[in-house]
């Protein structure tokens, strides 16, 4: 629905998605407004990751229908780089690992293209360096992992940790979480889920993609929506979650089926 | 000029019966045995083996003179100088030695050309120059033919050089094309230890002036010495670019090459190390960038013969436009080299649909108690880290710039010199 809102971030309308030809997204609607945070739940091959990846502008798939508006305009034609810049954050559910670029320079690289983009100054690397090393706390990540290539042999968690790390320094309107929970101990959860706790405020907003509802115990959703089929079919507060948690998918067969 | 001469001997003809600029008269029976040798030797073809890639017809189109000397003011080239180097230089204009820009604060190195010698020491290096025309190539041939004068670094037993020794070499050419033939002679006794950077470039860049560098590099590591050698070729893109190094390591030494080419229209290096004692160490680490219509080709031989020797090899290449490299990597593991450790590895990273590149390493194995490995890739830009870095601000370019630089470094970092290390990270895009 289109709302006058004016505190909505993401408005999703009927978005139709595919990839190589091949239907993914049938009509997604999705609402977050700032200060929200928002859980979508599914099974494999639901769609979850593919709408993550689309708003963050992934170049693979293509949009058949439908639009995305991101502080109220549409960024089905931006760039990624552009939508990144304009305060968007996708926490990767399989961050990549690139050999020969430095985590620190790459975190500054990306930190000063967003001040620049807002017309701030950018950090020389030795105030830079003090940023990060207050945002590590956050993370409880060493300093050792800035001097290392980006993820270049990071493990699970770590990679994760780097992620919120990321987002934590870019400071997202909307950070977008696919699978942050995949792989991680129930230690490396609750940091993770700290680090993204610590961001939350009234002017951002947050989507959870998850398959369990354990992350949800250490962050907290106003929202939790059910894809079925490329497709948000049930919409819910937090308990939904448990529901499901009890349930299984299964019943969705039956239910979307009638 | 006989008239029963082949094209390509004529060719060779033409240049060796220029005068030369020095006749250095200790070079004068190296140079009739070249001369003589030529008659022998076949222009390569694409149907020699080694010489199946390249085409040098281009090469071939020109008339080459001998180039000669040219002026400049010091400070125009202080730019091309090692700030590491501490004004421990060699410096050679269009192939000549010009002493008044060269220097040698170290104690107990000889750097310089061979009439800084005493009679004595000139008859040991020029056994050693004349071992290099045991079996020529055509353009190693070429080289002796005119062999004028050399470029020296001779490091007496067990002095460990701190500062780094720079041979630089520049050329400017003429609107006729040039012929520029260095040759360079490196002498590690037993014990010492040296750094070198050996730098080739041409003073016009932008002028697209033809001309030919022909160098030869011959260096000899005697028992327990350590070679540390930076080769930086970045000529004019107008230029062509034929190069020999033959190393020969004695017991326990250690030869480390970095090799960086960028430069030249077309360019050849043959390197072939011989190792000549047990625990023998090797490393041969290069980097290729080749642009637009550039072909560079990079063919490297290691020969072991006694046991426990190593040897490193990593190539990696960056092609665009409609550039053309090849790499052929041979190492050679006969019965007497047991518990050989060799690694081979050859990556290249192709940019564009135009460019092309031959791989070819090669290991061959007769001892039976090794552990070898070798291997090749080519690979593209990965999309997924592509759109990785944009989903965090960088532009396109920014983050294609940023993946190519990364995949230089591996091979950049190496390199011991920092202010050369900035220099190349500048020159690869």
């Amino acid at each position: 629905m289109i709302t006058d809102n004016s505190s909505n971030i993401l408005s999703v309308r009927n978005l139709k998605a595919s990839i190589d030809g091949t239907p993914i997204l049938k009509g997604v609607n999705l609402e977050i407004n700032a200060g929200e945070i928002h859980a979508i739940m599914g099974r494999n091959g639901s769609g979850k990751s593919t709408l993550s990846k689309i708003i963050a502008g992934h170049p693979d798939y293509e949009v058949t229908a439908g639009e995305i508006i991101y502080q109220g305009k549409n960024i089905l034609e931006k760039e990624p780089d552009q939508r990144a810049l304009d305060g968007i954050f996708l926490a990767f559910q399989y961050p990549l690992e690139i050999p020969g670029v430095s985590n620190l320079d790459f975190l500054r690289v990306a930190y000063n293209a967003k001040q620049k983009h807002q017309g701030i100054e950018e950090l020389d690397a030795f105030d830079f360096e003090d940023l990060v090393h207050k945002k590590l706390d956050k993370v409880q990540m060493n300093s050792a992992f800035l001097e290392r290539s980006l993820n270049e042999g990071f493990s699970g968690g770590e990679k994760k940790r780097n992620e919120i790390l990321q987002m934590s320094i870019l400071e997202p309107t909307l950070g977008i979480l696919d699978e942050i929970d995949s792989g991680l101990d129930i230690d490396a959860l609750r940091i993770v889920a700290n680090g993204v706790n610590y961001l939350t405020s009234a002017d951002n907003c947050f989507l959870l993609i998850t398959h369990y509802q354990r992350l949800l115990n250490y962050i907290e959703p106003d929202y939790v929506h059910v894809m079925y089929d490329g497709k948000i079919v049930k919409t819910g507060g937090k308990d939904l979650a448990f529901e499901l948690e009890e349930t299984g998918y299964d019943f969705l067969d039956l239910e979307v089926a009638i | 000029m006989a008239s029963n001469l082949s094209p390509d001997q004529e060719f060779l003809s033409r240049i060796v019966q220029q005068p030369f600029l020095q006749q250095e008269d200790s070079l004068q029976q190296l140079r009739k045995k070249a001369q003589e040798n030529f008659l022998q030797l076949q222009f390569p073809s694409k149907k020699d083996e080694d010489w199946q890639f390249i085409d040098l017809a281009d090469l071939k189109k020109y008339q080459y003179e001998i180039a000669q000397p040219f002026q400049v003011k010091a400070q125009d080239i202080t730019s091309f100088y090692l700030e590491e180097s501490n004004s421990s230089r060699l410096v050679c204009f269009n192939g000549v030695y010009q002493p008044y820009l060269s220097s040698n604060p170290i104690a107990g190195v000889y750097v310089g050309n061979l009439s800084g010698l005493t009679p004595n020491k000139k008859e040991k290096l020029i056994d050693y120059v004349n071992q290099g025309q045991a079996k020529p190539d055509y353009f190693t041939a070429l080289n002796y033919s005119g062999l004028s004068d050399l470029a020296i670094v001779w490091v007496e037993p067990d002095v460990e050089v701190k500062n780094p020794v720079q041979l630089f070499f520049l050329t400017s050419p003429n609107s006729s094309p040039n012929l520029v033939q260095p040759h360079i002679l490196i002498v590690v006794e037993k014990n010492s230890k040296l750094q070198l950077l050996e730098s080739y470039h041409c003073l016009d860049q932008d002028k697209d002036n033809i001309y030919w560098t022909n160098s030869v590099s011959q260096i000899f590591l005697a028992e327990n010495s350590g070679l540390e050698h930076t080769r930086l070729q970045d000529e004019s893109l107008s230029s062509f670019s034929t190069a020999k190094t033959s190393v020969f390591q004695k017991r326990n030494s250690q030869y480390k090459i970095l090799e960086i080419n960028l430069g030249a229209q077309l360019s050849r290096h043959d390197l072939h190390v011989t190792q000549l004692g047990e625990m023998t160490q090797t490393s041969l680490i290069g980097l290729v960038q080749a642009r637009g219509e550039q072909t560079i080709d990079i063919h490297t031989k290691v020969d072991l013969n006694y046991p426990n020797g190593i040897v490193e090899q990593l190539q990696k290449c960056i092609l665009s436009d409609r550039s053309n490299v090849v790499f052929n990597g041979k190492i050679i593991v006969p019965q007497a080299a047991q518990m050989t450790n060799a690694n081979q590895l050859n990556r290249n990273l192709l940019l564009s649909s135009g460019a092309k590149v031959n791989s070819k390493p090669e290991l061959q194995i007769t001892a039976d108690n090794v552990k070898c490995s070798h291997g090749a890739t080519v690979s593209q830009l990965e999309e997924d880290e592509i759109f990785y870095l944009r989903s965090r601000g960088l532009t396109l370019s920014h983050c294609k710039h940023l993946l190519v630089e990364a995949f230089a470094a591996e091979i950049i970092n190496q390199i011991s010199f920092s202010s050369l290390k900035q220099k190349l990270f500048a020159l690869i895009q």
